[in-house]
């Protein structure tokens, strides 16, 4: 217990004052009762805490109307700022939607309805499949080569496929040449059209049309007649004064030119022009199949050649080996002739020795035999 | 974002223990409306991008009111109005020489407040003047509670022993001293 009469701490004091309550709130309460000097020093601190006159303080009224007026200011530049922003925020996209409305709409315009009408060069592709193709005349040392126009040339045993994407295919056998007269997509308001023109010079060619819902107009001339194949697969051959076709699928319009008559062939017929013309029927596996052969047809010596690396050097080795004894050979039959030749000559010049010596013998025996 | 009506409530609720609070820190009517005026327009300011409720403001307006005034008080160390101020706006009383007195005192308790570190005068005018808790001091100043209270017993006994010394703590006794008994709890 602390004893009443001792005086309290002045922070004690003032903790007091300040209504904290602790162990001496009792203490020093029961103490002020009772000590003058400390309930002086109470009074004093307390009195320093007293509450100031500040009834008359207050800001004047120009304050808050400087304040609000100040808030309504920033309320109405929000607001502005606010539509603004939205305007911005609509504006803008917007904007950008409708651009993007409109290029989409032309280019889907243009799209359907080909508004720009006109003609475009395309490129073939030329694969080679077998041996050496030429191209106006020089080789083409590509596996691939876009041709556009100009003569494709096939040397023996050679064999290539002239094509346009995926849809049409022109197989070359070998000994072919086929000049590309144009090769082009019009454009018309119906929509595309592939023009195609080719004239065969000689040779062999199988034309395919793959997808049939592509639009196309392509023309195969050679010397005797035009064929426009209508949907189809054909086969032309040319060779010095005969043209055959042979329809594999579908028909082919011929024009003859000498007589000016159009026919139509159908599948399983062919036709053939020279002098005269005239309708054949054929068997179109077997066209196929023979076009086939030709169009994979390789030099046999190199087929085995190709079958195996060792095979192949044995073969160049053996013929390389054969071609050095035939010439040993040769040479040996050369030595021998020129050897009889020698010979001979040897011979004769004996025989033409001993004549004169007779002869000689002969003259003096008569020269001798006078006297 | 803060409402318009919510600031003018807050205006409503706080200004005038607010411009008190700023008065006997600075002790100029005009300056202290400046700087009422100032404090409510960051109040403003903040509230564009944040949402206020009375609560929170009233801490963030003291703070700002207490940074205010620091920085006026160091703008004008040089030049003081107090003495001018400080009559002006003190009512009447019927007691012509208590209030005198009672003037005097102020007066003197003020100039040697002056002399304290801004947060403690921050604290001690809280405290005498608007009748705070340590509890609302605390929340409104932004210290601890342990602090707030350290803060004032520091205050009030650097006053007290200064009063003393100046043989004005005698006048305190003699106004106050009929009043004591109510006082004591």
């Amino acid at each position: 217990m602390i004893k009443p009469c001792k005086h309290p701490d002045k922070n004690k004091l003032i903790e007091y004052i300040l209504n904290s309550r602790n162990n001496y709130t009792s203490y020093i309460s029961d103490h002020l009762k009772e000590c003058e000097e400390c309930k002086k020093l109470f009074a004093s601190l307390k009195n320093i805490l007293i509450k100031s006159e500040n009834s008359g303080l207050a800001p004047s009224n120009h304050t808050a109307d400087r304040i609000f007026n100040h808030l309504n200011k920033q309320q109405n530049i929000k607001e502005k700022s606010r539509i603004n922003s939205f305007r911005q925020m609509i504006l803008k996209p917007a904007t950008a939607s409708l651009v993007v409305l409109c290029v989409t709409g032309i280019f889907f315009v243009y799209n359907y309805f080909k508004i720009l009408p006109g003609t475009e060069k395309i490129s073939l592709s030329l694969l080679q499949n077998n041996g050496t193709i030429f191209h106006e005349n020089k080789i083409i040392k590509e596996r691939t080569f876009a041709v556009n126009s100009g003569s494709i040339t096939t040397n023996n045993n050679s064999s290539a496929t002239l094509s346009l994407n995926y849809f049409f295919n022109i197989r070359i056998v070998e000994n072919t040449e086929l000049f590309i007269q144009s090769a082009a997509q019009s454009r018309t308001k119906d929509g595309s059209v592939y023009e195609l023109n080719f004239e065969l010079k000689t040779g062999n060619i199988f034309a395919e049309w793959k997808d049939h819902k592509i639009r196309k107009n392509i023309t195969v001339k050679t010397k005797h007649a035009d064929f426009q194949p209508i949907g189809t697969g054909f086969i032309l051959s040319r060779k010095n004064n005969l043209t055959r076709l042979a329809v594999i699928e579908g028909s082919v319009r011929i024009s003859i030119k000498k007589s000016g008559d159009t026919y139509i062939i159908k599948s399983g017929e062919g036709y053939i022009i020279s002098n005269t013309s005239h309708k054949i029927r054929i068997n179109t596996e077997n066209e196929v199949r023979n076009f086939n052969t030709l169009f994979n047809k390789k030099d046999s010596s190199l087929k085995n050649a190709e079958k195996s690396g060792a095979k192949a050097q044995q073969y160049h080795k053996k013929k390389n080996n054969s071609e050095t004894n035939k010439e040993k050979n040769e040479k040996a039959i050369k030595n021998k002739a020129i050897d009889e030749m020698k010979n001979e000559k040897k011979s004769m010049q004996r025989e033409n020795r001993k004549k004169r010596k007779e002869m000689l013998k002969n003259i003096r025996s008569s020269k001798n035999s006078k006297s | 974002m803060t409402e318009n009506r919510i600031i003018r409530e807050i205006y409503n609720l706080y200004h005038k223990e607010l411009f008190i609070y700023i008065y006997r820190f600075i002790r100029a009517q005009e300056t202290s409306e400046d700087i009422l005026q100032d404090t409510f327009y960051n109040l403003i300011k903040y509230s564009e991008n944040h949402n206020i409720d009375k609560s929170r403001a009233r801490a963030f307006l003291y703070r700002t009111a207490h940074n205010l005034c620091i920085n006026y008080k160091k703008r004008q160390t040089s030049i003081s109005f107090s003495a001018l101020d400080e009559t002006s706006n003190i009512s009447a009383s019927d007691n012509i020489l208590d209030n005198l007195q009672s003037r005097e005192l102020e007066k003197k308790i003020y100039e040697l407040l002056n002399e304290t570190d801004p947060v403690s005068r921050s604290i001690f005018i809280m405290k005498k003047e608007l009748d705070m808790t340590i509890d609302e001091i605390a929340d409104n100043t932004g210290k601890s509670h342990r602090t707030v209270r350290r803060k004032l017993q520091k205050t009030l006994t650097y006053l007290y022993e200064n009063l003393r010394k100046n043989g004005i703590i005698l006048l305190l006794i003699i106004l106050k001293l009929s009043f004591l008994d109510k006082l004591i709890v």
